[in-house]
C-alpha cells in the first residue's frame, strides 16, 4: 500500500477533519489506489536526463528595481473587508502563540 | 550531573529597502496609518503576481558574504504554508532547499559559531490583540526579511547575546538594516537544550543522540525584545530545565515565551493545527541563476567589516584589541576616530598628507574619543551623526595642547564648548580667554600670593610634608582659573619656597 494510515490521519488534521476509524481505513485504501494508479502512469514516462523544475516559462532572474510606487489607500484596502476597526482588518479573537 | 548547554539562534533582520520584497509598496511603514501601505500583492488578493526586489536580493547576498557563507549559483523561492491571520496568502514566500546563502560562520569572542543558512523571505502583517478581537495591519506584510540560522554551536546565554549583537553590528556596517530590536527590525528566537556530555553530536545543523538517538527535548524561546532579554531568558530557561532534571520530572519539547516583566518563560499555546509547511517551489517567481562574476561585483561593495577593522587598528595604530573594539562599535564611530587620527597626523606636519602617526598620539585620540566624546554622546543620547564637533576639530584641540597654548584640563572645558556649539577650539580659547598663562612674572605673583595666604601648608612643607605642595599648586591653579602652565608653576613654587 502506497499510503499509511498515519499519513491520512495527518492530512485529516491539516484539513481540520475528524475521521472515525472505519473512515480512516476506507480513505487509506482509496487514496492508496489513486496514488498507485497515478504514479503508475507517471512512472511510464521517460525522465532520464531531465532536470526537475517547478517552472514552465523558462524564465530566470526576474527582478524589479527598488522604486516604490503608490499603494492602495487605507479606504480602498479595506473596501471588501467584512469587519474593520480604526483602519484595521478585524477578526475574531486569536490566541497569542 | 553536568550537562552541555546547546543553543541555536534564528535571527530575523528586516532589510532597509525602499520598497517591499515582492511588490513596490513603500517599505517605510514605521508609525504609518494601519493598512496604508498595501496593494493586491501584499494583501494576497487573487491573481496578484509577485516580482522580486533586485536590491533586496543584492543585500541578502551581501549579508551572506559578510557571514562567510557560500553563495549558491542556483537559488529559488518556495511557499511555506500555514494558516494564521497575519499571513495574507495562506503561505509565506521563503526559501527552502536552495536558499541564497549556506555554510557560513561568525567569530564571537574567540569561538566560531556556524551559520547553517541565511535566506530571504517576506515579513508578515502585524496583529493587535484585545479581549474580544484581533486586529490586522498589513503594512509590514511583504517587507524583506533575512533569516540567519545558526548551528547549535552556542554554549552560553552570554555567547548567544554576543552572537546576536555581532549580527546587528555587521548588518549595520553593511547599511542593509536598522537592526533595531525595540522596533522589531531585528528579532531573535532561540532553541536551547541540555545534553549529557559525550551523548550528542551535530549533523547537518541538527543535534543528534549518539546512542539510540536519545536526547533531552529542546525548547524554543520567543518574545525576547532586547539583547539583555536574550541573555536573561536563556539563563532562566537553562536553570528551569536543570531543576526539572534534578527532580526527575519530564521536560517537554515546546515553545515558550519570555515574559520580561516577570523574568520567566511560559509555555505558549501551540498553533491549532498539525505543523506541516508543505514547502514547494514558488511557481510565480522564476529561479535565480547567478554567475560567479556577479558575486564578485557584490563582494566589492562590501565595506571593511568590524573584525577586519579591529585587526587593522591593532596593527596600524597599536591599539589594544579591547580599545579597537570600542572605537569600531559602529562604522560611523570608526570613521570618526580614524578621521581624527589622520587630521592629527597632518597638524603635526602642517600641510602634508597623512602617512604615519606616533602610537602615543593615537592613544591620546582614543582616550578623547572613548572618554569625552562617547561619554557626552551617551549622556545626551545624541547620535554621532548629529554631533557638532568634527574629527578635524578634535585634532586641532589636541594640537593646541601640544603647542602649550592650553592645558589638558582647560582642553576638556574647551571640548565641552565645542560639543555644544561646534565652534573651533582656537576661537573658543580666544573668546573665553583660556590661553595658558606662561608669563613668568604674572605666575610668580600668583605663587607669592598663595604662599602668603597659606602659612600652615607652607610650614608643613618645611617639615617635609610633601603632600601640602599639591594643595598649594591646586590653589595657584584655582587663582588662575586653571590656565597656569603647570610645569612653570611647579618650578616657580620650588624657587619661592627655597
Ligand atoms: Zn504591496
Amino acid at each position: 500500500m502506497a499510503i499509511q494510515k498515519t499519513q491520512v490521519q495527518h492530512v485529516a488534521e491539516l484539513a481540520q477533519l475528524k475521521l472515525t476509524s472505519s473512515e480512516l481505513e476506507k480513505y487509506t485504501k482509496q487514496l492508496s489506489e489513486i496514488i498507485d494508479y497515478d504514479m503508475g502512469l507517471l512512472n511510464k514516462i521517460e525522465t532520464d536526463g531531465i532536470e526537475p523544475t517547478a517552472q514552465v516559462t523558462g524564465l530566470e532572474d526576474v527582478t524589479q528595481n527598488d522604486n516604490p510606487r503608490p499603494s492602495l489607500d487605507q479606504k480602498e484596502a479595506l473596501k471588501n473587508v467584512p469587519e474593520t476597526e480604526e483602519g484595521y482588518f478585524k477578526t475574531g479573537v486569536i490566541l497569542e502563540q | 550531573m553536568k550537562y552541555d548547554v546547546i543553543i541555536g539562534l534564528e535571527v530575523h533582520v528586516q532589510l532597509k529597502t525602499k520598497s517591499k520584497m515582492f511588490c513596490r509598496c513603500s517599505a517605510s511603514v514605521w508609525k504609518a496609518q494601519p493598512n496604508s501601505h498595501t496593494c493586491p500583492v501584499c494583501l494576497g488578493l487573487p491573481g496578484a503576481l509577485p516580482v522580486a526586489n533586485e536590491e533586496a536580493v543584492r543585500e541578502a547576498l551581501k549579508i551572506g558574504l559578510a557571514l562567510n557563507c557560500q553563495l549558491l549559483n542556483r537559488a529559488k523561492f518556495d511557499r511555506k504554508h500555514y494558516f494564521y491571520p497575519d499571513l495574507s496568502k495562506g503561505y509565506q514566500i521563503s526559501q527552502y532547499d536552495l536558499p541564497f546563502c549556506v555554510n557560513g560562520w561568525l567569530e564571537v569572542d574567540g569561538s566560531r559559531i556556524g551559520v547553517t543558512r541565511s535566506h530571504l523571505e517576506e515579513d508578515t502583517g502585524k496583529l493587535v490583540h484585545d479581549d474580544k478581537n484581533s486586529l490586522i495591519d498589513f503594512n509590514r506584510s511583504g517587507i524583506p526579511l533575512m533569516e540567519v540560522v545558526s548551528e547549535p554551536d552556542i554554549r552560553s546565554p552570554q555567547e548567544a547575546r554576543l552572537y546576536a549583537q555581532k549580527i546587528q553590528q555587521i548588518v549595520r556596517y553593511l547599511g542593509v538594516s536598522d537592526a533595531d530590536m525595540e522596533r522589531g527590525s531585528l528579532r531573535v528566537d532561540a532553541n536551547v537544550s541540555l545534553q549529557k556530555p559525550g551523548k550528542w553530536k551535530v549533523e547537518d545543523g541538527k543535534v543528534l543522540g549518539v546512542v539510540n538517538n536519545e536526547l533531552n527535548p529542546k525548547v524554543e524561546i520567543k518574545n525576547m525584545n532586547s539583547f539583555r532579554s536574550i541573555e536573561r531568558a536563556l539563563t532562566y530557561e537553562i536553570e528551569r530545565q536543570l531543576q526539572l532534571f534534578e527532580k526527575e520530572e519530564k521536560l517537554s519539547q515546546e515553545t515558550r515565551g519570555w515574559v520580561e516583566a516577570k523574568g520567566i518563560t511560559v509555555k505558549q499555546r501551540s498553533k491549532e493545527f498539525a505543523p506541516d509547511y508543505r514547502y514547494f517551489p514558488e511557481p510565480d517567481l522564476p529561479p535565480f541563476v547567478f554567475k560567479n562574476s556577479y558575486f564578485e561585483v557584490i563582494k566589492k561593495e562590501i565595506p571593511e567589516l568590524p573584525d577586519q577593522k579591529i585587526n587593522r587598528f591593532y596593527h596600524d595604530y597599536a591599539l589594544e584589541i579591547k580599545e579597537a573594539e570600542i572605537v569600531t562599535a559602529t562604522k560611523e564611530l570608526a570613521d570618526w576616530f580614524e578621521g581624527a587620527v589622520k587630521a592629527y597626523a597632518q597638524t603635526e606636519k602642517e600641510g602634508t598628507t597623512y602617512d604615519h602617526i606616533d602610537s602615543w598620539k593615537v592613544k591620546l585620540i582614543y582616550n578623547w574619543v572613548s572618554g569625552e566624546l562617547l561619554r557626552r554622546i551617551n549622556e545626551l543620547q545624541v547620535p554621532l551623526g548629529e554631533v557638532k564637533v568634527t574629527p578635524a576639530q578634535l585634532a586641532e584641540l589636541l594640537y593646541l595642547i601640544d603647542k602649550g597654548e592650553i592645558s589638558s584640563t582647560i582642553a576638556k572645558e574647551v571640548f565641552a564648548e565645542m560639543f555644544k556649539t561646534g565652534l573651533d577650539a582656537k576661537k573658543i580659547v580666544e573668546e573665553k580667554g583660556l590661553k595658558q598663562v606662561s608669563d613668568e612674572i604674572q605666575l610668580r605673583e600668583a605663587v607669592r600670593e598663595v604662599i602668603n595666604l597659606n602659612p600652615k601648608p607652607v610650614a608643613d612643607i618645611a617639615v617635609g610634608k610633601k603632600e601640602a605642595k599639591g594643595f598649594l599648586i591646586g590653589q595657584i591653579m584655582k587663582m588662575t582659573s586653571g590656565r597656569a602652565n603647570p610645569g612653570l608653576v611647579n618650578k616657580i613654587l620650588e624657587e619661592e619656597l627655597g
